[in-house]
């Protein structure tokens, strides 16, 4: 439940996965010229790298027998419970808050106008629009979806074993493709080591 | 029209399966099955004693479908193109969510696959649309239809998006995914009956997806987008017939080094020149 919790957050419109893709797009495209080809290039192969990530877990929670019997104290439950009742009520009346507070609020922080507006539900920009249906259908789709799927039966299906070719091996098959990235692991820290230190003197420095 | 477009799209879906499984088989000499077998079969599917080997994965099944259609219907309301590329890559995640839940090798194994694909997929489809927005103004499927077509603007767009073709319908030489000689179908194996023909209906609506996205590439042209999707889509039947299928680290490769490499110029050439 904790793991469902956690991964319906980073996945529920409008703040996670996809989503806020949409908005750093969007949002790419006003910066012009050689910087918009390289945020956007960025943000393309990076998002994928962030979804493998994503997966590497989801991976190992599925595919582990004892991380889905491990039962936990309820009161580990609370925060991502309340971190679920607020995405739920910020994902339903994001309209409300990018227009008013998310927009007053980014405008002070980037000491000008934020050109994000909210309508009949849902979010505009200046190229594009995420419509009320669009996060409805993507809230039921991500969230309520698999969690009713992990709560309630189908009734009258008959249960059968998975096919293995008749033969009777456990295996541990779920990152098998991963293995091979442990190679450029050392790479890939110095690289986000270096990037984080550039976002850091970017906005020392008013860049 | 946008209403009976997105209803109508599973049978227009199924019709364009039946269409490509009896071309194929003329390109192989043989007589193939009939137009509307597809149909066929998902009458023989529900037709089948329902099985699963739990409810999670049959519900992902389910899920993965209406996901699909839900892409299309972004599209065929003309809405955001990146908001549709989102709830197409969200079918293709659920799926893969199904295949590791399965206690089974050839599933989890055409999972990871499939995430992999997805993984040198979609920046192509991202700076695809990117490209559409950099001629039209705006991400807006309406607006790129209203605007003179992007066919030669972003011709590198469009070659990047149609190598990527195979791999997004896991077609040869870019099907490593389910890989039925090898790993028994992948993802899609422990599904059964009435839960196998919403994957199955799935594949169909994947289709009119990317061919409805090589359709924008004629703007307001309306021929030109029909030209250039029943062209995409006797190339793509036309590889799967003449190619053989390439290891999965050859896709990757592939699709980085020719597709990425395309589609990231197409970008280059629409913001700085």
């Amino acid at each position: 439940m904790l793991v469902v919790l956690g991964f319906v957050s980073i996945a529920l419109p409008p703040f996670g996965v996809f989503f806020a893709k949409w908005l750093v797009y969007e949002g790419g495209n006003g910066a012009g010229g050689v910087t918009t080809v390289i945020l956007l290039l960025f943000i393309a192969v990076g998002s994928v790298a962030l979804t493998l990530l994503y997966f590497k877990t989801i991976g190992r929670f599925l595919t582990d027998g004892a991380a889905q019997r491990e039962k936990e104290d309820y009161r580990y439950l609370i925060p991502p419970a309340i971190l679920g009742v607020l995405l739920l009520v910020f994902a339903l009346f994001i309209s409300v808050a990018m227009g008013g507070f998310f927009r007053e609020t980014a405008a002070d922080i980037v000491l000008n106008p934020v050109p994000v507006w909210g309508d009949k539900g849902g979010i505009i920009l200046p190229f594009g629009q995420i419509k009320l249906w669009h996060i409805l259908a993507a809230f039921f789709l991500l969230g309520i979806a698999p969690l009713l799927a992990a709560i309630f039966r189908f009734k009258g299906v008959d249960r059968v074993m998975p096919y293995t070719c008749g033969e009777r091996i456990e295996t541990d098959a779920y990152s098998f493709y991963f293995d091979p990235a442990g190679k450029i692991e050392s790479f890939a820290n110095l690289l986000s080591l270096v990037l984080f230190l550039l976002v850091i003197l970017a906005g020392a420095f008013n860049l | 029209m946008s209403w009976i477009l997105t209803l109508m799209a599973p049978i227009l879906g199924g019709l364009l399966y039946g269409i490509e499984r009896k071309l194929k088989a003329r390109m192989q000499s043989r007589q193939g099955p009939p137009l509307l077998q597809p149909f066929y079969d998902l009458f023989k599917l529900s037709d089948k004693r329902p099985m699963m080997i739990h409810s999670f994965h049959a519900a992902m099944g389910i899920v993965h479908f209406a996901a699909a259609w839900v892409a299309l219907a972004v599209l065929f309301f003309g809405g955001d193109l990146l908001v549709a590329i989102f709830f197409h890559l969200l079918s293709a995640a659920l799926l893969i969510v199904a295949g590791y839940s399965a206690r089974s090798a050839y599933s989890r194994i055409g999972s990871t696959r499939e995430l992999i694909a997805i993984a040198a997929l979609e920046p192509v489809l991202i700076l695809s649309a990117i490209g559409f927005y950099l001629h039209s103004g705006s991400f807006e499927v309406s607006a790129i239809l209203n605007a003179p077509p992007s066919l030669l603007p972003s011709i590198l767009g469009f070659a990047a998006l149609l190598i990527a073709l195979p791999g997004l319908l896991k077609k040869s030489p870019f099907d490593a995914a389910e890989g039925h000689q090898e790993i028994v179908g992948g993802a899609e194996i422990e599904f059964s009956g009435r839960f196998y023909e919403a994957v199955y209906t799935a594949k169909w609506l994947d289709m009119i997806f990317v061919f409805t996205l090589v359709f924008l590439f004629g703007g307001n042209n309306l021929l030109l987008g029909i030209t250039l999707a029943v062209s995409a889509f006797l190339t793509v039947v036309f590889a799967d017939n003449a190619t053989a299928r390439v290891r999965y680290t050859d896709m990757v490769r592939i699709l980085y080094s020719v597709a990425f490499v395309l589609a990231a110029a197409n970008l280059i050439v629409g913001v700085v020149l």
